[in-house]
């Protein structure tokens, strides 16, 4: 069931273009993260249905009413800033209340909800304590009580960890999980951190120049990205240019440098088109090498190995000068999983791992 | 012996300061009326101070001057303030050159500027003209005042409260004003101070139907002197002591 | 969102209103009006000359001029020369009591111009207390003539404006980082060359400040001069008022505003390049 939907919203701001042109479907319940780099729109979108920002054109509907034109007021939507945005002259009791005491709630059922919201985000006791006493954290859980004491139908997350170190930050993630699974509201989360998005979401959108480039689950996002954009953003990839030099059936030859390989067509591509076939360091496979390298090997030579404990990194260098970034898992049983510096290795992969695309 | 150098030259211009001021005040207390010796401790002055008609009419008017012109200063300076710190608008600049440039011109041009304005619009110079001069030269301190507060403050919680459902003057009521609050005060008493000791532009401005203190002040120093300015301008003094140190607690608070 | 663009309208509409109203208007005024040729009955009448600013540079009146100039000149220097150690001395001085001293310079900086001056001639008339005090004591036989001299409307003046120079220059003092005093020390730096080399210039902005703030109302104090200073001394201001007030000769009156205005925006424009420079320096 939708919660929200975006039908075509443009925005923009000093004659730039934010936003352009929109269409998003928001479900009910879930954890939505809108991921992009700093100045994809994605704070935008937040702040729209937030009701903060009005778009230029395009519809905005809200549980199947359009709310547009609605001011943030009325919208029954709450908001966490990245800031935090706490009153400073309030207590920790009263900011949370804020909401509640501008809808004219008797005193007694503001308590109450209050000290829940406080148990909800583990800062019992603290309701007298002035903003500024506050720690980094705690400050963040106020603002996130603040918002979610009004039981709004959806939560909106812009950045909110971005401001806490990275042991914090972990921990956060974690409670953030549960209570989403406790309140059962839906979420937007903002962030420009993929691997966050992909721990906290239920679907992930990826954003870039104000366009929506993939929306789907963060399995989707990571393991079949649909362009260049989304596959470079999350996580890391490798990139080679090739050319498709055969058809056989569901499966294609490719030509990358002068080395022939066989890999999956998944995309209808055709003979003789140019194609960019993208693999994350993960899944490489290097083998020491004799002489020659065996088919559908390329052969590379090591420039770094750093061991980071439950891998070893390996950054290659192709014969053409490209780099090659392979992560391998250390088993202890295996030894030679050490390689010296200017080691001649090759390298290729397993048929079906890789995600071709177009060359656009 | 550098020590000694350092609390000396201090002191010295601290004596240099208050010296005159604490003479003054002292002497208001002084029974002899014509020659400056000491001739007993007398509350003589103050009592002739509360008789002599002319001079506390013209102390009520400055009063009430002065809470006027304050009171519509701060209340203009402050959204002005607000709104200039928050909200996206075109001419920002120019506004804050306007501002500064109130407050650095010489009291003497703004005084025939604004007796220039009233005559050529055929005002008649008395109280309306000496409270729109006052407020004017008011204005600029308060929203340089409470600009400066708020700008210590995140503008994301106009956001937060609107997200929670405030409208437009529950925002400014419930959160912006309480935030800047003392900020607002002390533009309020340093509005009020201003206004109570200005000589210069009041003397261009106002009217012989409306006398004020400090005008007063002045003829009466020029034509000859009665002791009870002693005692006019002690209680003056302590006034405008009790305003700025309360204006200075507030603004301290800010620290915090 | 309409609510929020009116309310944004209306508190920068009445405050920019009354800025142009009550400062752009009479400012406008003012020039316009100095350009415009004296008349009888009415306060000035076309045709458009620029004879009053002729007279200005006449001798009788430049000589006018350049006497408040130089008054204004030496009052700032010698406020100059007061503050500078004071307000080192002050930014030198223990954290705790810094506000308390601060306190105890801004009190009279709000206190009325007016009062304070009129201690001043308490002070220093022919049976003031000074005299009084000297007399008694024996230390002279007849009594000093302070007032109405220069040398009272110097004091007079030094008085006046003593706070307006030492806040700037506090300000800037108090911010200065002490560590470059000690790298300039580290260097090998004796105190004078400490002084030269790093507080001076750190302390630029502050003196200008502070010179701006005091020379300008420096030559608009008239009723300094006109209760402590003789029957000669006369300021801008002192001018100004007369040909407003007295002689009734608007367009020369004005004529001299614009030439003080224009002080005030050599002086702030000098102000400016100096602290941009000085940023540029500092971010470097």
């Amino acid at each position: 069931m939708t919660v929200v939907r975006l039908q075509n919203v443009s925005k923009s701001f000093n004659n730039q273009a934010v936003i352009d042109n929109l269409c998003l479907d928001i479900f009910k319940g879930e954890f939505l993260t809108l991921l992009g780099p700093s100045g994809c729109g994605k704070t935008t979108v937040l702040r729209l249905i937030a009701g903060l920002e009005t778009c230029d054109s395009g519809t905005l509907f809200i549980n199947g009413r359009d709310q547009t034109r609605l001011p943030a007021c009325e919208r029954d939507v709450n908001t966490v800033f990245q800031s935090y945005a706490l009153f400073p002259h309030m207590n920790v009791f009263d900011n949370i209340a804020f909401g509640l005491t501008l809808k004219k709630i008797p005193a007694r059922q503001i308590r109450d909800r209050v000290q829940e919201a406080l148990e909800l985000v583990k800062l019992e006791g603290l309701n007298n304590r002035p903003i500024h006493q506050l720690s980094g954290g705690q400050q963040q859980r106020v603002a996130i009580a603040r918002a979610i004491v009004n039981r709004p139908l959806i939560l909106l997350l812009d950045e909110p960890l971005s401001a806490l170190d990275y042991k914090l930050r972990k921990q956060m993630r974690l409670d953030l999980r549960q209570l989403h699974r406790k309140l059962g509201i839906t979420f937007v989360f903002v962030t420009h951190d993929q691997e966050e998005a992909l721990t906290l979401s239920d679907r992930v959108v990826v954003m870039n120049h104000g366009r929506i480039q993939q929306t789907g689950t963060p399995k989707d996002i990571y393991e079949t990205p649909v362009n260049l954009f989304v596959a470079d953003f999350v996580g890391e990839s490798n990139i080679f240019d090739a050319t498709v030099t055969k058809l056989l059936g569901p499966d294609m030859e490719i030509r990358i440098q002068g080395v022939s390989k066989m890999v999956e067509n998944r995309r209808g591509f055709q003979e003789g088109q140019a194609v960019k076939v993208l693999l994350r360091p993960e899944d490489m496979t290097v083998e020491r090498t004799r002489q020659q390298c065996p088919e559908g090997f390329l052969p590379a030579q090591v420039k770094e190995m750093i061991y980071k404990g439950t891998t070893v990194d390996l950054i290659l260098r192709l014969d053409n000068g490209q780099q090659v970034f392979v992560t391998e898992f250390f088993n202890e049983d295996e030894q030679d999983i050490f390689y010296d510096v200017n080691e001649r290795v090759c390298v290729s992969w397993i048929k079906g791992w890789e995600v071709t695309l177009a060359d656009e | 012996m550098k020590r000694w150098i350092k609390i000396s030259w201090v002191s010295v211009v601290f004596a240099f300061l208050y010296g005159p001021l604490l003479v003054l005040m002292v002497f208001s207390f002084n029974q002899a009326r014509y020659t400056t010796a000491w001739q007993g401790f007398s509350l003589e002055w103050y009592q002739r101070l509360l008789g002599n008609q002319q001079l506390l009419d013209a102390f009520f008017n400055s009063l009430t001057v002065a809470f006027f012109s304050s009171l519509v200063a701060t209340f203009m300076g402050t959204l002005g303030a607000f709104v200039v710190a928050w909200y996206r608008f075109a001419g920002r600049k120019l506004f804050f050159g306007l501002v500064y440039s109130v407050m650095m011109s010489p009291d003497i041009v703004m005084g025939i500027s604004l007796l220039m304005l009233f005559i050529m619009a055929g005002l008649t110079p008395g109280f309306f003209t000496l409270l729109a001069a006052h407020i004017t030269f008011c204005l600029p301190f308060v929203i340089v005042l409470v600009h400066a507060r708020i700008s210590g403050f995140d503008p994301a919680v106009v956001d937060a409260a609107r997200d929670l459902g405030a409208r437009e003057h529950e925002v400014f009521f419930r959160i912006i004003l309480p935030m800047i609050l003392p900020a607002v005060l002390a533009g309020w008493l340093l509005s009020f101070t201003l206004s109570l000791d200005d000589v210069i532009i009041s003397f261009f401005v106002t009217g012989p139907g409306f006398e004020i203190l400090p005008l007063k002040i002045y003829s009466m120093v020029k034509l000859g002197v009665t002791p009870e300015v002693n005692a006019l301008c002690t209680v003056l003094f302590i006034l405008t002591l009790a305003a700025v140190l309360a204006a200075h607690v507030l603004i301290k608070e800010k620290k915090k | 969102m309409n609510e929020r663009q009116g309310f944004k309208f209306f508190a920068v509409f009445l405050n920019m209103a009354w800025f142009a109203v009550f400062v752009l208007v009479p400012g406008l005024m003012v020039v316009v009006v100095s350009f415009l040729a004296r008349a009888t009955g009415t306060f000035f009448a076309l045709p458009f000359t620029l004879s009053h600013y002729r007279e200005l540079m006449d001798p009788v009146y430049a000589r006018v001029l350049g006497n408040s100039l130089i008054y204004s000149l030496n009052t700032t220097l010698l406020c100059l020369f007061i503050s500078y150690p004071f307000a080192w001395l002050l930014s030198r001085a223990p954290r705790q009591k810094r506000p308390l001293l601060l306190m105890m310079v801004i009190i009279p900086f709000w206190t009325s111009s007016l009062i304070r001056t009129y201690a001043l001639v308490i002070l220093m008339k022919a049976n003031g207390i000074i005299n009084t005090v000297l007399l008694a004591t024996g230390i002279i036989s007849e009594p000093l003539p302070m007032l109405y001299t220069d040398f009272a409307v110097y004091v007079g003046l030094v008085y006046s404006l003593l706070p307006f120079m030492i806040l700037p220059l506090y300000a800037v003092m108090e911010k200065m980082d002490t560590r470059l005093m000690e790298a300039a020390r580290d260097l090998g730096a004796t105190g004078f060359q400490v002084f030269y080399h790093v507080v001076l210039p750190l302390s630029l902005p502050g003196i200008m400040a502070g010179c701006i703030m005091v020379f300008l109302p420096a030559m608009g104090l008239f009723y300094i001069p006109d209760l402590l200073g003789g029957a000669k001394t006369m300021l801008v201001g002192n001018f100004i008022k007369n040909q407003f007030l007295t002689t009734v000769n608007w367009p020369f009156g004005s004529a001299a505003s614009v030439f003080l205005l224009l002080l005030m925006v050599l002086m702030l424009g000098i102000y400016f390049f100096l602290s941009s420079r000085f940023n540029r320096n500092q971010a470097s």
